[in-house]
């Protein structure tokens, strides 16, 4: 009869006891859950922005390698956006995407200091290559890179031009 | 339930005994769980803070390297009016800014991208002692924005085909009918530091930055990032013209220096290297670092000591830079 009595006694002591641990387990699990969270978040938005970054890199990277029947534009400097999405490895999910333009900017004097003598021959055709990244979760990435190529002359060489 | 008080007698010896058996080795158990617990979050937290000063680290410095040599809307420091060359440091008059690191040192637009090999001899002091056996990257590019003129701010007024130094507010005037517009020069030297502003026996990374203040341009040290212990520069040469890394080279190479005999003429460079060795603030339990540190061209050894340390490293694409 009394070892019964004993344990209704101790019933109550060994439930609190147990919760406690198991409360203070609890809080640290749930604090490290978070920390590894945030942790998380941040290596994906460093990788989302890498991804974005590396996207517009090879924007630029194919306007620079358009044959050159693309770079001569109108004056006006309208071209047509090229758009081109990068995919996971299994060849469906998103994982960037570009859009990239080329600017005609301006015609220049041709300035390779070995271009002297054809200086009034050849000039020197000014271009933005532009590209706009995007990848999961906002990250963007703008890039603009300006290059030139030289042209023979044309009888409107050095008339201004709006950028 | 009616049992009077003379039925509840106390316990025997023996069942005390048994139960405080029982009872500490459950305490020790959980005392066990929670001290584990506690040092895996600890070591994850310093992990966690060691990660990010090296990712802040990299993220700061990158851009700068990046642009280094961009000058506005071209890459030519040639065509600048105004920048340092060997035989004249100054030659259209700009303020030094107080605090210059040597003459002409902010419109040295030659050299756009250079670095000082295991040591610090920049002619400007650092706040704190710099690091033994550590990199100085100096890195000079115009903004990305365009800027309002702004008096005391070392600015530049450039088209696609040439451009001008100026610090006095006053934009000057390019002509030749090309597009032109006005920009900042962004002057940056990283270096490491033996201290940080709060902690004295924890290293950090600095800059030297040329601003602006109250109408003077002033080159002002700051602190950037915590835990950078160690900073190497590599620059990857394109001696031959062929648009490829021919070789790597530390800061102090013959190659990158236009001044030396050893300079080979059209030499660019085309990448650069950065490893950052960062290091937790406190010692960890349970932490032993014994691993040999060799990276750049240094070898710092083994530490042998209870530090977290991790290494990073990071090659970057440079687009405008020449020489």
């Amino acid at each position: 009869m009394r070892s019964v009595a004993l344990r209704k006694n101790q019933s109550g002591a060994a439930l609190v006891v147990g919760m406690i641990l198991l409360m203070v387990l609890t809080v640290l699990a749930i604090s490290g859950m978070n920390t590894a969270t945030t942790e998380l978040a941040l290596a994906q938005n460093a990788q989302y922005f890498e991804s974005a970054f590396q996207a517009a890199e090879s924007g630029i990277e194919e306007a620079l390698s358009r044959p050159d029947t693309e770079w001569d534009l109108t004056a006006a400097g309208v071209t047509i956006p090229r758009r081109a999405v990068a995919v996971a490895k299994d060849g469906v999910t998103p994982v960037s995407t570009v859009e990239t333009t080329v600017v005609f900017q301006t015609t220049a004097p041709v300035l390779e200091t070995d271009a002297t003598t054809s200086m009034n021959t050849f000039e020197a055709l000014h271009y933005d290559a532009r590209a706009d990244a995007e990848a999961t979760r906002g990250a963007t990435s703008r890039h603009r890179q300006g290059f030139y190529h030289i042209a023979p002359r044309s009888p409107t060489f050095g008339a201004p031009t709006a950028p | 339930m009616h049992k009077s008080a003379t039925q509840q007698a106390g316990l025997s010896l023996v069942e005390l005994l048994v139960s405080l058996a029982i009872g500490s080795f459950l305490i020790i158990g959980a005392l066990t769980v929670y001290t584990q617990n506690r040092a895996t979050y600890i070591s994850n937290e310093q992990l966690a803070r060691v990660q990010e000063n090296a990712q802040f680290a990299l993220d700061v410095i990158e851009p700068h390297i990046r642009l280094s040599s961009y000058w506005g809307q071209t890459s030519r420091w040639g065509d600048i009016a105004g920048a340092r060359t060997d035989a004249d440091p100054n030659p259209s008059g700009l303020i030094t800014p107080a605090g210059n690191c040597g003459p002409g040192w902010a419109w040295d637009l030659e050299r756009s991208v250079e670095g000082e090999n295991n040591g610090y001899t920049l002619g400007c002091a650092p706040t704190h002692p710099a690091q033994n056996n550590s990199d100085v990257l100096i890195t000079r590019h115009a903004s990305v924005d365009t800027a309002a003129p702004t008096p005391g701010r070392l600015q530049i007024r450039s088209s696609r085909v040439n451009g001008v130094l100026f610090d006095d507010g006053n934009e000057p005037v390019l002509g030749g009918g090309i597009a032109e517009a006005t920009f900042d020069v962004s002057v940056n030297a990283f270096y490491v530091a033996q201290r940080s502003d709060l902690f004295p026996n924890y290293p950090s990374l600095r800059r030297k930055v040329l601003r602006d203040v109250g109408g003077a341009p002033v080159i002002e040290d700051e602190e950037v990032a915590p835990g950078v212990e160690n900073m190497q520069i590599q620059f990857g040469l394109d001696t031959d013209g062929d648009n490829s890394v021919d070789r790597y080279v530390d800061p102090d190479s013959a190659l990158i220096d236009p001044a030396d005999p050893g300079f080979i003429a059209g030499t660019r460079v085309l990448t650069a290297r950065i490893w950052l060795l960062v290091r937790a603030q406190a010692q960890e339990t349970g932490v032993a670092d014994n691993r040999n540190f060799t990276f750049g061209d240094v070898d710092l050894g083994v530490f042998n000591d209870r530090f977290r340390r991790l290494l990073v490293s990071k090659t970057i694409l440079l687009h405008n830079a020449r020489l």
